[in-house]
């Protein structure tokens, strides 16, 4: 971490500092330097590249201060002076330990807020999808599944603009990307929308279920009725009828109501997922007056019946449904001398005796026309043509048979009568039938030819020519009419992708990109997917592009760059509506608004993504699943279990991110998240099945918190044996946030089996006896020890592989002794406390920013630690924090420079 | 399809010659890295030519003892400066200091250098391979980024590697041109320069990257546009003789190694490009060896065992190494086989598992056209210049390639 930057603002701040103390650094710190450093880290030796004998006055200080991290480090690690050197006096230790801690401090408060260098980021690789997926709906796209794997950089996140490269190889890739998206567009009459699917069948499909589905929540399927197709008879259950048992029972529920209102009616119906229109009209034609032959004796039984009575009055009504309507084939329907409805009433001439005995007594059958029209009105045989896609022919010429009217009339109101109307607006535009008929009619006339006709002019099928190549013609002219809306569709996809308005010159650009790519002949659709790809290739889509000031100081982001901040932060996605609007407004940019906007975020199942890109990631468990690092022949089942292993973490922190908990929690939970398969794999009985569930008093079970997660105690062993060392190492680094020195060259070599009679922990203490890895050793390994009752794939266990008991027992350099992993909770939760938090706020904010912490963010961590204890450790306030902070909201200028030649 | 050698070099007219049509067949160069070193005592070489005696891991390399150099005692001083691992990773083709703290920067690597020379005169500037996937963390205060990556396009930007045989593949030989793209590409271009304006350095510096990368992707589809008459050496092939791989990445590590390899047989044959960098695997590599029987530890663990099994493993690497220099020297290309016009350079990041950096291992196989004579051991342990970064400039400079200086070195290596 190179922080030269600072001089710059300290030349900005103000020199005041260096004067001040310039006295004490020359009479206290330099003798000591000179005394035990200078020698190796002289001008002239370097030793290490590093030469202290420049530092003369605290303004060469100021100036370099990276230097003295660097040394903060060295001597907080014992690392210097060399152990065979001359040491230091205690006392002289000490003042230049403080001396340098208070130095790094005061920089670090007039530098405080520092934006910090945040190179342009690309998306990577889990954002570019999450995007994909959101600005399109579809969630099964995949589109960076052989892209290279990110790297990692700053605070050891995938979002960090260093590690976000481009290369042409990965820009094919993201061409081919934007492709492979733009070939899931699905064109409509008046906009774009995407689907899972990339051909016209798939989109059809799509569309027919849609229309099928539409039908579904207020049909149901019908009796199957005799179909006779050229002698083959079968049964075809395509009419979708009323639901007549759902409609009674709830007007039996009326019936038994003292008095009810219109309001009473429809809060029924949309309880019960009824239609509130035809409810009220069937009520009204029971509850009513009317003298009718036919429903009089219905309505009778009605008013006494009760639920059981329900079936028994739907065959009196089916009864006369079958009598009084009748159907015709498909294929005949508004051909010459055809029907020109599928359902028509039928006129009984003769009722059967079966009907004749349910008259009211005294009727005169033969003058029952009114009643007949009375009852059809309120019980058509069928409400629509579920089927739409007629069978009822061995040749169709129909594609989609559309007939609900009885359905538009009965149940619909306006609103849905209008989406009814789009959905097969959508079907016919998409499937494109008005051209395909073109065809089938031409084939199907040949066939009517066949059958002998010697003259075609005679061929019945004449008159239907004409009408359907007019309807063609006017399909392509519908066709063309509504290119321009995909157009517009397109370029307002731009502004959602680019994440911000559009300029009226790149509107103009797009547009004109358009015109070009037709006169290049490319066809209206390939034109808009061609176009759709080129916008998801911009640097605008790629790249989280952020305007800096003009000068060198920060300025704030603006609105919009500032919901892409938040968005990419907490969703790792585009800004939804509601952030945008925030944005647009510019409330936003108030910190109380944005702060407020981040902790509503958190509620949302979105927040998944955090949970894997910061939680996961943090612990080096990110994609636990598509590693392979297990040995088959020691552990044969492990693949199976590897997804449940990798979803645990995500489960705990999205439960963490989403109730708002506290940081304490991620290790004292006494919860943990299982499916069957994880439960069983810990050894926990009595949960069954794939649903993930919480289970309380995980401790008890040897789970809780991230320490029992097997995937980072599996994560953190070799392949076929445990590794106290790793996972040592892990807690100390990755938990704790300590630098450890760098592993002396030539290590012992550790034998890959432990040899007789040494359990694996022996074997691991043997090798850490060697005085030169003892020094690390020492604070790595008792934390791994404590764990040592999970095996390598992270299963409680008694006895280690050799089958020698385990023994978990741990004592640290600070003296503290413990057993197990309750005890090393214990400890980490008591004497590690503000090591933990400390560094769970580091990691966040790293991953916040997308860049390395720095001396000058040493200040907000200090406040969030601070108000933290105030507000019983809740995750919302180090996140309100983070966003509120300057880091966040601000930007450094375009001429900020540095001096550091290794930081240009 | 292969565009033969010559034709990327202009014949239109719209720009000058810039060189005359070479009769003979160009020099190619390949690095090959495996991570995490090699068995303590069994990667050594005596002796010359036909009685050249090799330790154990390198005994695959037997049938080529004629055609290599042995080059002990050379270092990279830079990586002896940072942590473990990846510090000593991706610096291993520069030579150049690496920043730490979770910031990336490194240096051009002398691959990429070559292919900024030649890269022009080729479809595709450089084939960058791998088999083993990038690990996303930062480890020891160095970004794991530079254990995966040892190629490098700018010091910012390390060059992703492809590890799917079948992208590799479409790399080279896939005709990216489909009507529309090429207005595509402008538009885009405009955008990049549009946004580069009033931004800091360090952004211009990465958004130059985008740039950059959409530029060579057009260049590479109007060269492909372009037809000329065919003048001088021509490749002995023009379009691959192997159908295109599976889509995804085989189960089994050595099918992966030696598809990647033919791949490079491939590009190099048809010469569709130049220089090729394949990492056989990460250092703090994770693989394991199912298929040697060794799956009980990963890679880097193993290499901590210095055991008989990390010698198999061992051994299973070089063999990938002499799979591809046989391939290459069963290929004719006149006189010389393509071995003989190739360099094949392999190496690690450390001599063994116990991150010994001091002198690094490395063998080149294959004569550089003529160029390098094999058969020899050279020891440069003693001796004060002893920078790895010379060696890079005698390879370099067997392809005509004299930049002065490179990394922390002046000079070449004279015996080479």
């Amino acid at each position: 971490m190179n922080l030269l930057h600072i001089s710059l603002l300290l030349n900005l701040c103000g020199l005041g500092l260096a004067h001040a103390s310039d006295q004490a650094f020359q009479s206290t710190i330099l003798p000591i330097l000179e005394d035990y450093c200078i020698d190796c880290h002289s001008a002239k030796r370097q030793k290490g590249d590093l030469d202290l004998e420049r530092f003369q006055t605290m303004q060469d200080v100021y100036a370099d201060v990276a230097v003295w991290q660097h040394v903060d480090e060295q001597l907080e690690l014992e690392e210097m002076p060399p152990r065979d050197k001359s040491q230091p006096l205690p006392e002289d230790r000490e003042a230049l330990v403080r001396w340098v801690q208070e130095t790094l401090q005061e920089v670090a408060r007039e530098s405080a807020g520092d934006p910090g260098p945040v190179v342009v980021r690309r998306l990577s690789n889990a954002e570019y999808t999450y995007t994909i997926r959101d600005l399109t709906g579809v969630e099964s796209l995949d589109p960076t599944r052989e892209f290279p794997v990110d790297g990692a950089a700053g605070e050891g996140f995938t979002n960090a603009g260093a590690a976000l490269v481009m290369s042409p190889a990965l820009f094919t890739k993201y061409l081919d990307a934007g492709k492979e998206v733009a070939s899931h567009a699905v064109l409509l009459p008046h906009s774009i929308e995407f689907s899972e699917k990339v051909t016209r069948r798939d989109w059809t499909e799509e569309k027919l279920a849609a229309l099928r589905d539409f039908y579904g929540k207020f049909t149901v399927i019908g009796k199957p009725t005799e179909v006779n197709v050229q002698e083959v008879h079968f049964k075809s259950a395509d009419a979708g009828v009323i639901p007549l048992d759902r409609y009674l029972l709830a007007t039996l529920d009326l019936r038994n109501r003292e008095d009810f209102d219109s309001k009473t009616l429809q809060h029924l119906a949309s309880s019960r997922g009824l239609s509130s229109k035809y409810l009220n009209l069937l009520w009204e034609k029971l509850d009513g007056t009317r003298r009718s032959a036919i429903l009089d004796p219905i309505r009778e039984k009605w008013r006494s019946a009760t639920p059981d009575d329900v079936p028994a009055l739907i065959s009196s009504i089916e009864l006369w449904q079958s009598a009084l309507w009748k159907f015709s084939t498909i294929e005949r329907v508004g051909r010459p001398g055809g029907p020109s409805t599928w359902q028509r009433p039928s006129n009984p001439e003769q009722l059967d005796q079966n009907l004749l005995d349910r008259l009211t007594p005294g009727s005169d059958p033969k003058d029952l026309t009114d009643d007949f029209d009375d009852f059809r009105s309120i019980f058509p045989a069928a409400l629509c043509y579920q089927k739409i896609v007629p069978i009822d022919s061995v040749v169709t010429l129909l594609l989609y048979f559309r007939e609900d009217t009885e359905l538009r009339r009965l149940m619909l109101d306006d609103a849905e009568s209008a989406e009814l109307d789009r959905l097969w607006e959508d079907l016919h535009f998409v499937s494109e039938d008005a051209i395909t008929q073109v065809d089938v009619f031409e084939q199907l006339w040949q066939f009517a030819t066949q059958g002998g006709e010697e003259n075609p002019e005679k061929n019945p099928l004449n008159p239907l020519r004409e009408p359907i190549l007019k309807r063609a013609t006017e399909f392509r002219a519908e066709l063309i009419a509504s290119e321009p809306a995909h157009l517009d569709t397109t370029v307002e996809f731009a502004a959602k992708a680019w994440r911000r308005p559009l300029s009226s010159v790149e509107d103009q650009q797009l547009r004109d990109l358009y015109q070009n790519l037709r006169k290049e002949e490319l066809p209206h659709d390939a034109a808009i997917r061609l176009l759709i790809a080129r916008i998801l290739v911009a640097p605008n889509f790629l790249y989280k592009l952020e305007e800096a000031g003009p000068k060198a100081e920060p300025v704030p982001v603006s609105s919009t760059e500032l919901a892409t901040r938040l968005s990419y932060f907490l969703w790792s996605t585009t800004p939804d509506v509601d952030l945008k609007s925030l944005a647009v407004s510019g409330q936003l940019l108030d910190p109380a608004v944005l702060a407020s906007q981040a902790k509503q975020m958190l509620r949302s199942p979105n927040i998944r993504r955090l949970a894997i890109e910061f939680g996961s990631q943090w612990l080096h468990v990110r994609d636990f699943d598509q590693l392979d690092e297990k040995s088959e022949t020691h552990f044969p089942d492990f693949a199976e279990v590897k997804a449940s292993l990798d979803e645990e973490p995500v489960r705990f922190f999205t439960d963490f991110f989403q109730n708002d908990r506290s940081i304490l929690d991620l290790l004292d939970a006494d919860h943990a998240f299982v499916n069957g398969t994880l439960a069983n794999y810990y050894g926990l009985s009595g949960i069954e099945g794939n649903e993930w569930r919480r289970i309380e008093n995980a401790k008890s079970m040897g789970r809780g918190g991230v320490l029992g997660f097997g995937a980072t105690l599996a994560m953190q062993s070799g392949a076929s044996r445990t590794s106290p060392i790793l996972r040592g190492n892990w807690i100390c680094e990755t938990l704790l946030g300590e630098r450890l020195p760098r592993p002396p060259k030539g290590v012992p070599v550790l034998p890959e089996e432990p040899p007789d009679g040494l359990t694996e922990r022996e074997l691991t203490a043997k090798h850490s006896s060697d005085p030169s890895c003892a020094r690390c050793h020492t604070r790595i390994d008792p934390f791994g020890f404590s764990l040592e009752h999970y095996d390598a794939i992270g299963r409680f266990r008694l006895k280690d592989a050799a089958g020698l008991p385990i023994n978990a027992s741990a004592k640290t350099p600070d003296g503290a002794e413990f057993v197990g992993i309750d005890g090393l909770r214990n400890y980490l939760l008591t004497q590690r406390r503000d090591d933990f938090i400390r560094q769970f706020c580091r990691k966040l904010l790293g991953y916040a920013l997308g860049r390395g912490v720095l001396l000058s963010d040493e200040p907000l961590l200090d406040e969030i630690q601070d108000q933290l204890e105030k507000n019983d450790h809740r995750i919302s306030t180090v996140i309100g924090m983070i966003v509120r902070s300057r880091q966040f909201r601000e930007i450094r200028g375009r001429n900020f420079s540095t001096t550091d030649p290794h930081n240009p | 399809m292969a565009l033969p050698w010559m034709e990327s070099l202009t014949v239109w007219g719209d720009q000058p010659k810039s060189r005359e049509p070479s009769s003979e067949a160009p020099i190619r160069m390949a690095v090959l890295f495996a991570g995490n070193g090699f068995h303590s005592r069994e990667w050594w070489a005596k002796g010359e030519g036909k009685s050249m005696e090799l330790g154990k891991v390198l005994s695959p390399l037997m049938p080529f003892r004629e055609k290599m150099l042995f080059v002990q005692g050379l270092t990279n001083a830079e990586a002896q400066k940072g942590n473990i691992h990846s510090s000593q990773t991706g610096n291993l083709l520069s030579g150049a200091p690496l920043a730490s703290g979770g910031e990336i920067r490194s240096g051009t690597s002398f691959d990429q250098l070559i292919a900024q020379k030649y890269g022009s005169e080729t479809k595709v500037p450089s084939l960058v391979l791998g088999c083993e996937k990038s690990n996303p963390s930062v480890h020891k205060n160095y970004s794991m980024l530079y254990s995966s990556h040892i190629s490098w396009t700018s010091p910012t930007t390390p060059t992703p590697l492809e590890i799917y045989p079948a992208l590799a593949f479409d790399r080279l030989f896939k005709d990216t041109v489909s009507r529309g793209d090429q207005s595509v590409l402008d538009a885009v271009l405009a955008d990049a320069k549009d946004v580069r304006r009033g931004v800091s350095a360090r952004d211009k510096q990465k958004l130059d990257e985008y740039l950059n990368s959409v530029r060579e992707v057009e260049q590479r589809i109007e060269n492909a546009g372009k037809r000329g008459e065919f003048q001088g050496w021509r490749p002995t092939l023009d379009k691959p003789n192997i159908p295109r791989p599976a889509d995804g990445i085989p189960q089994d590590v050595g099918e992966h190694m030696k598809l990647m390899c033919d791949i490079l047989v491939l590009a190099f044959q048809t010469d569709t490009t130049r220089v090729s960098t394949l990492k056989l695997n990460n250092d703090h590599s994770s693989m394991r060896f199912a298929n040697l029987g060794i799956d009980y530890m990963i890679h880097h663990l193993l290499s901590h065992s210095d055991n008989d099994d990390w010698l198999k493993v061992n051994q299973f690497f070089l063999e990938q190494y002499a799979y591809l220099a046989g391939r290459l020297d069963s290929i004719q290309e006149g006189e010389r086989t393509l071995l003989d016009n190739s360099m094949l350079m392999f190496c690690s990041s450390m001599l063994n598992g116990q991150h010994d950096a001091s002198q690094l291992p490395v063998v080149v196989l294959g004569g550089g056209g003529g160029k390098i004579k094999g058969g020899r051991v050279l020891n440069y342990r003693d001796q004060p210049e002893r920078q790895m970064c010379r060696l890079y400039l005698s390879l370099m400079e067997k392809m005509d390639i004299r930049p002065g200086t490179f990394g922390d070195a002046t000079t070449p290596l004279h015996e080479i």
